[in-house]
Parts: structure tokens; sequence; C-alpha cells
């Protein structure tokens, strides 16, 4: 099973086993990590799940979709929706920041 | 119950045992403050999902889904449930635009919140945030010297709507006129005054769409008239949904939540002085004090029959999506009831799903420069024991008044 580390805004990083298929958003819900409220459960509608990518990994991922963009332009460099971000054996491994504010 | 509600027949699907009296109805009322004891009983009390008679003003049944897993199963799923059609005031004066985009759906629904949601960023709110709060500090000084203040008449009702005017341009000496219109789309009881000032409000906007498409500036309408979905300009009809949906969507909601906070600190002087000696967490604050008093309790329209964790839902019936219920759900929250700080968990006070409040980055952000200032410019205060606090329950749970005091 593919594997994500996620660091919360205070600055803790805990590395998670995701199923495949899952959005890391899902997996940051599942295991409560703080400051990620991904209030619209991945509809892309909110933008509370905002996390920054690690520069080695942001590259390979797909590029966002319009909607997604809508929602994080102009946000720091390298941040994504988590809801957006699925873990496959192409994103084992994958490190990510939960954003220091979703708003 | 209000007076002249009337009891509709009830339909042969529903069963018998799951029909419940629900206290929060439209145009109740109540002394007491439902947050601390009514909301949790009836988590301690209700089955997950039941069907409460009367509900909405006038008559009006609908089912009420209690757990926050529940309801947020049903945002999602907008195969069996709908948003559509739903349009009150519209209809009051005869007319066929709808909110936009809380109220339509599918791919258009899409496709205009795909185009709104970068003017409602927090990037672009940022450039708002100096207006903002010397907009809340103009407010707060007209009475921080006086000792005793309604603080939801003197502040937290007159701060949304200046910053819905300077959205639209407007002056602010407009802002009883707006004050008005506002409690008559969503307060006052006469329905010829509700549609009244929905004509009122409608008229505005169509008059200012002229005035902007001759002489365009940088406000919300200005935007509005300019900006194209699908590749043609808005129909005259979507900029009054969407403008209808700003007036409506962002003045009393805020006004709800800003009442509620205001009021909450006052009775809790312990984390009124934690927050004035630590400002840094008054966002941790707000985002716990939106999750407690939640009281938006809007409904959506089932379209396709399903049996939803054993309960048939039927074509036509209405389910409350009750964010006041599934935000203190005590299954996702321990001691739901009580508000702390680091607490920092998700809620569904904006809703969830594609309908998810658009507004919410704005909310947040008024209502966190709200509570900075007020906390720095008024010295400790507490609530007004003496006078009686009436909270109006049903759609918006709302107090209609917030009586504080201080040492001058």
């Amino acid at each position: 099973m593919p594997s994500v580390t996620i660091t919360d805004p205070d600055g803790v990083s805990q590395v998670f086993t995701a199923e495949d298929g899952e959005a890391v958003m899902q997996v940051a819900v599942r295991n409560k990590v703080e400051g990620l409220y991904a209030e619209c459960g991945g509809s892309q509608t909110c933008g509370t799940c905002k996390v920054t990518v690690d520069p080695d990994w942001f590259d390979r991922l797909p590029p966002p979709g319009e909607n997604e963009v809508s929602l994080i332009d102009g946000c720091p460099p390298n941040t994504r929706l988590s809801c957006q971000i699925r873990m496959s054996a192409a994103t084992d491994g994958i490190v990510v920041r939960v954003a220091d504010s979703q708003y | 119950m209000s007076a002249n509600a009337t009891v509709s027949e009830r339909p042969s699907h529903i069963p018998e045992d799951l029909v419940m009296v629900y206290p929060f109805t439209s145009g109740a009322l109540t002394l007491h403050n439902p947050f601390k004891k009514a909301v949790h009983d009836i988590h301690k009390h209700y089955p997950p999902i039941f069907y409460a008679e009367d509900v909405y003003h006038g008559g009006g049944s609908a089912w009420i889904i209690r757990r926050q897993e529940d309801l947020k199963e049903i945002y999602a799923d907008t195969e069996h449930f709908s948003n559509h059609g739903r349009s009150v005031h519209a209809g009051l004066l005869g007319e066929s635009w709808v909110t936009l985009p809380s109220n339509l759906e599918g791919e258009i629904h899409d496709k205009f919140r795909m185009i709104l949601n970068p003017i409602f960023s927090p990037v672009a709110l940022r450039k708002l945030e100096p207006d903002v709060a010397k907009l809340a500090q103009d407010l707060v000084d007209k009475f921080k010297t006086k000792g005793a203040v309604d603080i939801k008449a003197a502040f937290c009702v007159p701060f949304p709507v200046s910053i819905v005017l300077n959205l639209l341009d407007l002056p602010l000496d407009r802002m009883d006129e707006f004050m008005h219109w506002e409690f008559g789309l969503l307060h006052d009881p006469n329905l010829d005054h509700t549609r009244e000032a929905a004509a009122n409000v409608v008229a505005m906007f169509r008059e200012l769409m002229k005035v902007r498409r001759a002489n365009p500036g940088e406000d919300l309408v200005s935007w509005a008239v300019t900006a194209e979905v699908d590749g043609r300009p808005w129909t005259d009809d979507e900029i009054v949904g969407f403008c209808f949906n700003l007036f409506i969507g962002g003045l009393d909601t805020v006004t709800t939540n800003l009442s509620w906070f205001l009021r909450h600190l006052a009775e809790h002087p312990d984390q009124q002085a934690y927050l004035r000696e630590n400002p840094k967490k008054i966002p941790d604050a707000v985002q716990e004090l939106l999750r407690l008093y939640s009281s938006v309790n809007a409904s959506k329209n089932c379209i396709k029959e399903v049996t939803f964790k054993g309960v048939t839902f039927m074509p036509g019936d209405k389910i409350m999506t009750s964010t006041t219920l599934g935000s203190n759900d005590p299954e996702v929250y321990d001691h739901p009831e009580e508000a702390r700080f680091d607490r920092r968990a998700t809620a569904v006070t904006f809703g969830s799903g594609v309908h998810h409040c658009l507004g919410h980055f704005l909310a947040r952000r008024e209502l966190t420069i709200g509570l900075e200032t007020v906390l720095r410019e008024l010295p400790p205060f507490t609530l007004d024991t003496s006078q009686e606090i009436v909270v109006d329950l049903g759609g918006i749970m709302q107090p209609r008044t917030v009586p504080i005091v201080w040492a001058v």
C-alpha cells in the first residue's frame, strides 16, 4: 500500500499508509491531521484541504484541473488541494505539508 | 410553534414512530440559549433521522438529519437531493431568476462556481482587509466609551452590511435602508413586507446593472456585468440571482455568527481574557465557535426515491440540512457543547459538497477582524443579565439582542 508523509502546521510529520486510489485529503481526515478541514468532502468547492507539495514531487503530479486552479490561484508555490492528489504506486512516498492557513 | 402554523397532511410513507416534536421551528422563540442544552438534548434522545411536522412558517414538514456523517452523504448525493428551484423571493415577485450559484445544479452550477471561486478567494479578499478593518473600527468608535450597548444592533448588524455596501461600491449612508430591507427579507413575519423588501432589492440591482454597464468600476456588479459564462455574457436574471445571493447570504449569517460569538465571550470571561492575551489564537477560536454555533438550517428537496439508512425518502420530501445538529454531533466531538479553542476541528457550518458556502472565506475574515477589533477596543465585557434575550429558532438561530456592559 502506498504511503504519504504529512506535516501539520505545527511542524509534526507523520507517515500514513493509504489505500490505492484514496486521496491524500481522505488519509489526512481519517487520521485527524490538524489544520486540514476538507469541509466540502472532495467536491472542489471549499478550498480548505490545501497542502504544499514537496518540490521533488510537485512536478510529478498530473496538473490541476480548471476547478482546482480556481481555488488555488494566488496561493504559495507548489500548493495543491489534497483531495485531488490520488495515492497509487506513482505517488508512493509523496511528502506534503498542510497549508499554514486554509483561509 | 408559531400561532398561525397549520397542520399539513402526513404522507403515507412516513412511519409513525419517526414523527417527533422538533423544537427549532420557524417562528418559534426561546429565552434560553439553545446551544447550551436543547441542541444536545436532541442528540441524546432522538433517532438519527426523524420527521418533524410544520417546521416551516405557515406549515411544511421535513426530515431532519441529526448525524454529521449522514448529512455529508446527503450533501454529496446530487442524484437524490437537490437545491434546485428554491428561490422563494423570486417566487413572491412572480419572477423566475434563481439565486446563483446556490440554487443551480449540474454543469451550469459548476461553471458559475468556477468563475466565482477566485472572486471570493483568500487572495482576492486580502485586498479588502484594510477597508474591512476600518469599517469595524469606525463602528466600535461610536460606542466604545458608553459602557453598555446592544452589540448586535451596534456592530453585528451594521458591520457585514457595510462590507456588502463596500463590495457593491454603494455609499455607507444607505446602511439604514439596507438594514431595513434585510429585516424585511429574512425576519419580518408579514409576507407583504417581505415581498416589498425583495422588490426593492431587485429594483436596486437592476438599476445598478444599468449604471455599472455605462460606467464600470471595481465593484462586484461591474464585475458581473462584464463576466462571461460558457463564452457568453451573463443574463440580467443571472446577475440579479448572484447579487441577491450576495445580499441575502452576506448579511444575516455573519450577523448571526458574530452575535453568538460575542455573547459567548461575554459569558466566558476566561476565554475572553485568553484571546486578549493571545490574539493570534482568534482564528482558531473563530473555527471552534463557528462549529458550536452553527446556525443555518436550510433544506434540500428529494428528487428521486431512495432508502437512506433504513428510511425511505420520496420525491417532494424536504430534507432539513441542519448544520446546527451536524456540527454538534457527539459521535464526532467530545463534549460538543464546550467551546475548546484548541479543537481545530472541521464541521458542517458552511455545508458540504458542491454547494459549500461560496462566501466562507469572506465570512471567516469578517468574523476574525470583528473579534480582533472588539477585543482590542473594548475593555473586558460581560453580558447584561438584567435583560431578557429572545432567540429566534428555525432556519437561522439568532439572538435578537446581545446586551453587554463594561467598566468605563
